[in-house]
């Protein structure tokens, strides 16, 4: 999937995913599809929940939504966004099951950190966002989506979607200025 | 911009090649649970209590029925406690029943007051579920259980003895029992010094 990217820049719609161009008629394409999708998701997923085992679940369930739900795909191509989308509500739903959960638990101590220890700033000052535009910043730089694109897989106005990633952008850059 | 969107971007990739890689991430530790369970606790409790304390304190004076639907109001002269909602109530002793209780009341003499013959009916209100009554010069009766009640104002012309009477009856609007009743006789210019404004104006 990365090989596709450009190294420094985020990816064109065009290069997400190897599968989406082309027609998909087994289940076995489908099964590759998704499979080969799963591994962005759970990042998406991680973006908004901050927590890899709410992740996994919700990526789970976007999984078999997806199967469920395939035949109503009208657009094999847009499969990527239409899984995003899916992840996207899966993610909001677990993070809102897991918002009192997460409040009295303790909190976790580094682990994200130590994962990306290459860019520890840049991680910590992406974990300050708020999750919507930790949302947008996924569907930017890690799917390569535009902004239209972005708004469409989390339902807002093209407008709200560029205020949320010049804000999150605008507050990365002053946190690691610091 | 251009290093931020690099390292976005890079940032990005990262994470998918980390969390595609469960070996890069420590077993997940068991979840403990803080101090903030013991405040959510408390912050239940005082919930719960601020809304039981005040159902259970509305419960028990219930007794006294329904605080809450009590209002008061005017009438005739009169101040009314009562039950809101009292729509529909019928007193079994009419309006002519009531007043000719309140008369014969004041011709009696009961209780060692002047016995006034002559009075005539100055006003006359039927009133349902009333826990009490007070009237313009203040003062006060009060009815114990509800009662539904005539509230009725009397005056009398001058007659030997008293130049002038007013007179303000409860007529038990079930009963025709006299409930509570007040009587001033007076002679001019020496007015009693609970008169009201209603009083007759001495000559």
């Amino acid at each position: 999937m990365s090989a596709q990217m450009v190294e420094g820049t985020a990816p064109s719609p065009e290069t997400v995913g190897r599968a989406q161009a082309a027609p998909l008629s087994t289940a076995t394409d489908v099964a590759e599809l998704l499979e080969e999708a799963q591994p962005r998701l759970l990042a998406l997923a991680y973006s908004v929940l901050r927590d890899r085992g709410l992740a996994s679940d919700a990526v789970q369930d976007t999984m078999e939504r997806a199967l469920r739900a395939w035949s109503t795909l009208r657009s094999p191509a847009s499969s990527g966004a239409w899984l995003a989308k899916i992840c996207l509500r899966q993610s909001s739903r677990l993070r809102r099951k897991e918002l009192l959960r997460s409040w009295l638990r303790l909190p976790r101590d580094g682990v994200s950190a130590e994962l990306l220890a290459a860019d520890i700033d840049l991680e910590r000052a992406i974990a300050k966002l708020p999750p919507r535009q930790r949302a947008i910043l996924a569907l930017h730089y890690l799917y390569g989506f535009s902004l239209d694109e972005s708004a469409g897989v989390l339902g807002v106005r093209p407008g709200t979607a560029r205020s949320h990633l010049a804000r999150a952008l605008n507050t990365l850059r002053q946190e690691l200025q610091q | 911009v251009n290093q931020l969107d690099e390292r976005l971007s890079t940032y990005h990739r990262g994470l998918v090649a980390s969390l595609a890689s469960p070996a890069a991430y420590p077993a997940d530790k068991p979840r403990r649970t803080s101090r903030r369970w013991r405040f959510a606790a408390a912050t239940l409790l005082g919930v719960v209590a601020a809304v039981a304390v005040p159902l259970v304190v509305l419960h028990l004076v219930s007794g006294t029925p329904g605080r809450a639907s009590v209002i008061t109001v005017k009438v005739s002269g009169f101040t009314v406690v009562e039950e809101a909602d009292t729509n529909g109530v019928t007193p079994r002793i009419n309006r002519n029943q009531a007043a000719s209780a309140a008369l014969q009341w004041l011709a009696s003499g009961e209780g060692g007051m002047p016995a006034i013959d002559g009075a005539r009916i100055v006003t006359s209100s039927f009133r349902a579920d009333v826990y009490s009554v007070t009237w313009a010069d203040g003062s006060y009766s009060t009815t114990g259980p509800p009662e539904n009640l005539w509230l009725i104002t009397l005056e009398a012309p001058g007659q030997p003895g008293w130049q002038h009477t007013e007179a303000h009856v409860l007529v038990d609007g079930d009963t025709g029992d006299i409930s509570g009743a007040n009587q001033y006789s007076y002679n001019c210019p020496t007015a009693p010094a609970s008169a009201s404004p209603d009083y007759p104006a001495c000559p």
